[in-house]
């Protein structure tokens, strides 16, 4: 759980990738790989400690699936559809994440921290306990969500909605804000 | 080794679980409530709670105790000598031990309480009070903040930013994150 491979190339310190041995910017055949796995994930339904850093996931279908102690550091998400799924400890920190759903979501003890988040949505989800600290989002919406216990410290936020969430014990300390909704929520339960 | 996690909405407080791949033995980490949900994740896995690690003696974090060494004849292990009169092994920083094949190391974390500890185990940083995502631990006054945050510095942050931190309260984060966001250590401006 959560152990780290180093990819297998002398002085490069990322982690592997996969079962492959190497970090995603060493593999040879990364078209083939993410082709073989695009299929071995859009066909299995739980997923425990699939670890995928640095990968390029373009146009994947994750829909109502369940990932437990996943990771996802710092990947680039395009595209992907994560609806109605289930995470429990995973962990997408310092990837960029774009165009991309994770409405209906059933979220534990995740962490985004450090992400670049852009024309998402978190919309109808129940997201306790989650760490986006120091994000960079933009055109991006959490509405309809319950955020209780997660953090958005030291993050930017720009044209971001959280319409009728609940907010209680969110803390948004040291963060920059433009443009950012908070109509219907209970934002006096929020730390600012 | 499975990490399993239990969030108490009473005390608002993290409870883990450490154990083998397979049924056996488990560390308990944290029991800030034992609650009918916490046993069935521990019965679900198949799992006897035989250790009890304790970050430190605040009832938030430990008022599950009692309970359960009722249901397993677990041995406590923190930073005391004892815990409302349950008898504890002593640990101090730098201390390893192995608990039925699962390597756990002390860190020493004085600050939020005088023998608070966290419990490194493989990349998993449990730091109970001491350090969460974004924030560290209350202290009683200044020195206390100052020497809180020197061991984290210290002692946490300078380890490999591939370690996970697993705290008393709140999401988990990584010591790569809490170098950078956490505003109580410096870090990067928004």
């Amino acid at each position: 759980m959560f152990e780290t491979k180093l990819c297998g190339v002398d002085g490069c310190g990322n982690p592997a990738f996969y079962n492959t041995g190497k970090c995603f910017n060493h593999l040879d055949n990364q078209e083939e790989v993410m082709e073989s796995l695009k299929s071995m994930l859009e066909s299995r339904q739980t997923f425990i400690d699939l670890s995928l850093p640095g990968g390029v996931l373009e146009s994947f279908d994750f829909s109502r699936k369940h990932f437990y102690s996943c990771n996802f550091s710092g990947t680039r998400l395009k595209n992907c559809s994560f609806d109605g799924s289930l995470f429990r400890i995973c962990f997408f920190d310092f990837s960029t994440i774009d165009s991309c759903t994770f409405k209906k979501t059933d979220m534990q003890s995740c962490v985004f921290a450090g992400s670049h988040i852009s024309h998402t949505n978190f919309g109808e989800s129940e997201m306790l306990h989650v760490n986006f600290n120091g994000i960079q989002c933009k055109d991006t919406h959490f509405d309809d969500s319950d955020l209780y216990f997660s953090r958005f410290i030291k993050s930017r936020l720009e044209e971001v909605g959280f319409t009728d969430c609940n907010l209680k014990a969110v803390k948004y300390s040291n963060s920059n804000m433009n443009n950012v909704s908070f109509k219907y929520s209970n934002y006096e339960d929020a730390q600012f | 080794m499975k990490l399993l996690f239990h969030f108490a909405y009473t005390n608002f407080s993290n409870t883990y679980v450490v154990g083998p791949e397979e049924p056996g033995n488990a560390i308990l980490i944290d029991p800030g409530v034992m609650d009918i949900q916490l046993l069935d994740l521990i019965e679900y896995h198949h799992y006897y709670v035989k250790y009890i690690l304790a970050t430190h003696a605040h009832k938030g974090h430990i008022n599950g105790m009692g309970t359960i060494r009722k249901i397993y004849k677990a041995d406590l292990y923190s930073g005391s000598e004892s815990i409302f009169d349950v008898p504890s092994h002593r640990l101090q920083h730098g201390d390893r031990i192995n608990l039925d094949g699962i390597e756990v190391e002390a860190i020493g974390v004085p600050g939020h309480t005088g023998n608070s500890l966290a419990y490194k185990i493989n990349n998993m940083i449990f730091t109970g009070d001491a350090l969460s995502a974004g924030t560290v631990g209350s202290t009683v006054h200044n020195i206390a903040e100052e020497l809180n945050i020197k061991s984290i510095r210290e002692k946490i942050l300078s380890l490999d930013e591939s370690n996970l931190i697993f705290p008393g309260h709140g999401p988990p984060s990584s010591v790569k994150i809490e170098r950078r966001f956490n505003p109580f250590l410096g870090g990067e401006s928004v």
